[in-house]
C-alpha cells in the first residue's frame, strides 16, 4: 500500500492543487449563496427555487461544476489531513492515515459521480 | 529547546558518514509564531472535507425532488448549520488569502511550460482579479441576474 501511494503521489498532488483552486475560487461564493443567503431568504424569491436550481445543476456545465465542487476539495482535504496528522503525530501514523484518507476520497468520488449522473 | 522530532520523518534514506545531532522540533511548534498560521491553514482541511459532503447533500436533494430541496434549505436555517457555514466561509477565505496570494506565486518554477513566470508583482493582482471575477460570476448566476 505504501508503495502504491508513493507511486500515485503525482496524481494525488494534482488533485490536491485542483482542490485548492476550486475551494478558493468557487467555494466561498457557493457557500454564501446556497448555504447562508438562500436559507435566510436574502436571495430574490425564485433565484434558487427548485426548478431554477435543478435547471442550473442539470446543465452539462453545471454538472461539471458540481462534480468538481465535491470531488476536488475532498481530495484536497484528504491529502491535507494526512500531512496535518504527520505534522502532529509523526510519520508512524501514516500507515493507517494515508490509506484511510485516500480510501475515503475514492469512495466520495464514486458516490459523487453516481449522484451527479442521476441528476 | 523544543521536543525531539520524529527521527524517522527527517532521517536520510542512507546513514551518512557525518555524525549529526538528532532532529529537534522548533520550540514554537505547533501553536506559536508563524506555526500558528501554518497549523490553522492545515486545520482548514476539515472545511474542505465537510463542505464537499454538504454539496453532495445538495446534489442528492436536487436529484430527489422539490420537497427534498425545500427541506434541505429549511435544515440550513438551523443555527448549527448556519454557524458551521459561516465558519467554513471564513476558513475558505483564509485559505484563499494564504494559498492564492502568499503561496501560489512563490512556488511556481521560473518557466511555466514555454512561458517565463510572470513577475511576482503581477501574479497576486491577476489571481485576485480571477478570484473576484469567479465570485462575482457565481453570485450573479445564483442570484438570478441571468435568466
Amino acid at each position: 500500500m505504501k508503495h502504491l501511494i508513493a507511486r500515485l503521489e503525482p496524481v494525488i498532488w494534482a488533485l490536491f492543487g485542483g482542490g485548492f483552486f476550486v475551494g478558493c475560487l468557487l467555494m466561498p461564493a457557493f457557500i454564501f449563496t446556497i448555504c447562508i443567503a438562500a436559507p435566510l431568504g436574502w436571495l430574490p424569491a425564485d433565484a434558487l427555487s427548485y426548478e431554477r436550481a435543478h435547471a442550473l445543476a442539470t446543465n452539462p456545465v453545471g454538472k461539471l461544476v458540481l462534480l468538481a465542487l465535491i470531488v476536488l476539495p475532498f481530495w484536497n482535504g484528504a491529502n491535507h489531513l494526512r500531512h496535518f496528522v504527520i505534522d502532529l503525530r509523526g510519520i508512524r501514523s501514516d500507515g493507517i492515515v494515508a490509506p484511510a484518507c485516500y480510501g475515503a476520497a475514492l469512495v466520495v468520488t464514486g458516490i459523487a459521480v453516481v449522484a451527479v449522473g442521476k441528476l | 529547546m523544543g521536543r525531539l522530532a520524529d527521527p524517522l520523518a527527517m532521517s536520510p534514506s542512507r546513514p551518512g558518514r557525518t555524525r549529526t545531532a538528532p532532529p529537534v522540533m522548533p520550540a514554537e511548534f505547533p501553536a506559536q509564531g508563524r506555526y500558528r498560521s501554518y497549523m490553522l491553514f492545515g486545520a482548514c482541511c476539515v472545511f474542505f472535507l465537510l463542505s464537499s459532503l454538504l454539496f453532495l447533500r445538495v446534489v442528492n436533494a436536487l436529484a430527489t425532488g422539490p420537497e427534498a430541496w425545500d427541506e434541505l434549505l429549511r435544515e440550513f436555517r438551523h443555527p448549527l448549520y448556519l454557524a458551521y457555514n459561516v465558519a467554513a466561509l471564513a476558513g475558505f477565505v483564509f485559505t484563499a488569502r494564504r494559498f492564492l496570494f502568499q503561496l501560489f506565486a512563490k512556488t511556481q518554477p521560473p518557466r511555466i511550460g514555454p512561458f517565463p513566470r510572470p513577475p511576482l508583482a503581477v501574479f497576486s493582482p491577476v489571481l485576485g482579479a480571477a478570484w473576484l471575477a469567479a465570485t462575482a460570476l457565481i453570485f450573479c448566476i445564483l442570484w438570478g441576474a441571468f435568466p
